[in-house]
């Protein structure tokens, strides 16, 4: 079989807080083939973002990553140079974030901040060149009038068009991997809908991989092809979308499905006892065990691995 | 026949702009009971939030009335008609003061509307921190140290602070996660229960709303183009819009899509509510438009017993009854 195009091996990571330490991220490991559509879903708090962050190198001060490999077509990104992996992000690998207001730059146009990943990208081209292929991008993600959304600033723009402008800075460099942390979260849902709808049609037309973050089920369940669910710092289940949402076995992955109200009916259900851990110290073993209803007081203060059960189903946890 | 808790007709808002007249709420009827909660639904620009803040009374109507137990609404509303109207806003993180103690958001309506004094008012707000099930030490915390879901069951125990009879709920569980969501619901059921209140819903979340509406009203560019019971307007609905919004919900088990109707692709963008499409307002979009669509402004119809639709596929019934009293 074919080198993955991403491979995250056993991942740590935490950030240095005045308390002491989070150690948020506690041996996160995954696999992205070329092509596919990963959804990583996970609750507020459970280190998706880390993880993103983490495997392009983008970490705050005060984040480190602390163990593991990052490997990118083969070569691991921990041990890059400056210089490889500037080469890297924004080309082969770019990423999309949660706040489109926050990602796009206030004081430049829209034209301007096009312009820049272009010229970064492809030094010898030629202005009129990166103005075509700026509108080009804009009209691909739907944008209205694109001439003129050039010599806007971003603050003119609704939510969500300044997602469609990234997604179309994203698209621009024609990357094989594109890491987007739940970009409909700032946005009205059926906005977000269309948002969605577009995205996918345009990663699928690249035939380019993406890790789509988010904590919504309905969505992965609908767009991708294989789920990753984190709870505290790592991965507890693993599988191809259908396999995972007709056979969920971990009791966190249960949990969470018992948890959404559904369109056939059946009242407000009951929600998860518990609360997420503290990372600072964070439970011993498993983390969801305090709150597992299949706790076993042996089994689980040690740390379950992940076992593959057949169907390419991955799942950590001792029933298996 | 008893007078309903708030009875809203032919209700309009539309606002001046520079680029013209913004027709946000144009004619929109319903009534909500006691204890029973009517969701409102509807993509951006339908008007739903409009029509909701009308009824806190947030913005005043252009035309038309809104009635709480029989009393006109429009004007300046006295202290105590504001007490029985509450809202509960989608992010808590901005509709709770930051620089107050959860104590003070609480004790401030009682101050307010003159319903505690001194050591009752400490008194009141342990009641009321418990009625939501959180800690009384939460009492001397900032908002900055509670998670999402406990500013939002804060932002509801201070909405309840005054026994009001109407709640209004704006998203109220956007901005959280599945299980957070989960308790925040059971809590405003409980409420509901124990209290009486009547609750005006407004969500995108379809699922939900399945499961927490007793009765659901769809809006479009404005308009109300349907309504019906919970149970009805989730397993048959009407209006071709509804069918098709329902028929794109994110599901999660194959029970739910298999309720769902044939997949219906949303053709082309929303128009603009400054410039309304002629005739049906949906007609641009409608996959099963036909010869009258485009010139003739389809009626209310009550097509079963509390269940209403405007289209004109469904024209030869008989008119709703928001309708029959149409000047």
């Amino acid at each position: 079989m074919s080198q993955p195009l991403l491979e995250v091996r056993d991942l740590s990571a935490g950030y240095r807080v005045y308390k002491g330490f989070l150690r948020v991220l506690d041996g996160v490991s995954l696999t992205v083939r070329r092509g596919e559509k990963i959804g990583l879903v996970g609750e507020s708090g459970c280190g998706k973002t880390t993880t993103m962050r983490a495997i392009l190198g983008v970490l705050p001060s005060n984040g480190r990553v602390t163990g593991g490999q990052v490997l990118f077509e083969g070569r691991d990104l921990r041990q890059a140079s400056p210089r490889e992996l500037q080469r890297l992000r924004g080309r082969k690998l770019t990423a999309i974030f949660q706040n489109p207001g926050a990602a796009l730059n206030p004081v430049f146009t829209v034209g301007q901040q096009l312009d820049a990943v272009l010229r970064a990208h492809h030094p010898g081209m030629p202005a009129r060149e990166r103005r075509q292929r700026a509108i080009e991008a804009l009209a691909s993600v739907r944008l209205p009038d694109p001439e003129r959304l050039l010599n806007n600033y971003p603050v003119q723009l609704s939510g969500g068009m300044k997602q469609r402008v990234c997604i179309a800075l994203a698209l621009l460099s024609d990357a094989d991997l594109i890491i987007a942390d739940e970009p409909g979260t700032a946005l009205d849902v059926t906005i977000e809908d269309q948002v969605m709808r577009l995205f996918m049609r345009l990663v699928e037309e690249r035939q380019s991989a993406t890790i789509f973050i988010t904590h919504s089920l309905g969505v992965v369940r609908q767009w991708m092809d294989r789920v990753y669910v984190m709870y505290a710092g790592s991965i507890v289940e693993a599988a191809p979308t259908q396999e995972l949402f007709r056979n969920p076995l971990h009791p966190y992955t249960q949990a969470l499905l018992k948890a959404v109200p559904k369109l056939t009916g059946g009242g407000i259900p009951k929600g998860i006892e518990g609360r997420v851990p503290d990372y600072a110290h964070p439970p011993a073993g498993c983390r969801f065990h305090p709150r597992c209803p299949f706790y076993s007081p042996d089994r689980c203060p040690a740390r379950p691995a992940l076992v593959d059960v057949g169907n390419d189903h991955l799942v950590a946890c001792y029933q298996y | 026949m008893a007078v309903a808790l708030l009875e809203v007709r032919h209700l309009k808002k539309y606002f001046h702009t520079a680029e013209g007249v913004v027709r946000a709420v144009d004619d929109v009827s319903f009534t909500l009971d006691a204890g029973r909660t009517l969701g409102l639904v509807g993509e951006s620009g339908s008007g739903k939030t409009t029509t909701a803040y009308m009824i806190a009374g947030i913005h005043q109507p252009t035309s038309g009335e809104v009635l709480f137990e029989g009393r006109n609404l429009a004007g300046p509303r006295s202290r105590e008609l504001r007490r029985q109207i509450q809202m509960v806003f989608q992010d808590p993180g901005t509709s709770l003061n930051p620089t107050h103690s959860i104590k003070d958001i609480l004790t401030l309506p009682l101050r307010v509307h003159g319903l505690a004094r001194g050591p009752q008012l400490e008194a009141r707000a342990r009641e009321l921190i418990e009625h939501v099930h959180l800690p009384a030490s939460f009492l001397y915390k900032y908002p900055r140290e509670l998670s999402e879901g406990e500013k939002q069951a804060v932002a509801i125990a201070r909405a309840i602070a005054v026994n009001p009879k109407l709640i209004v709920l704006d998203e109220p569980t956007a901005s959280l996660d599945v299980s957070m969501q989960a308790w925040i619901l059971r809590l405003l059921l409980e409420l509901q229960q124990e209290f009486g209140f009547a609750y005006l819903l407004i969500t995108h979340d379809l699922s939900l709303m399945r499961n927490f509406a007793t009765d659901v009203a769809i809006m479009y560019l404005g308009r109300i183009v349907e309504t019906a019971p919970a149970d009805a307007f989730f397993t048959r609905p009407r209006h071709p819009y509804t069918q098709m919004l329902i028929s794109s919900i994110p599901v999660v088990t194959d029970e739910e899509e298999a309720l769902k109707p044939a997949q219906v692709v949303s053709q082309g963008e929303i128009p603009s509510p400054v410039n309304p499409p002629s005739g049906c307002r949906f007609h641009t979009r409608c996959p099963r438009r036909f010869e009258p669509c485009d010139r003739e402004e389809p009626v209310m119809l009550e097509l079963e017993p509390g269940h209403c639709a405007a289209c004109h596929l469904y024209s030869g019934g008989q008119a709703a009854p928001s309708q029959r009293d149409n000047p």
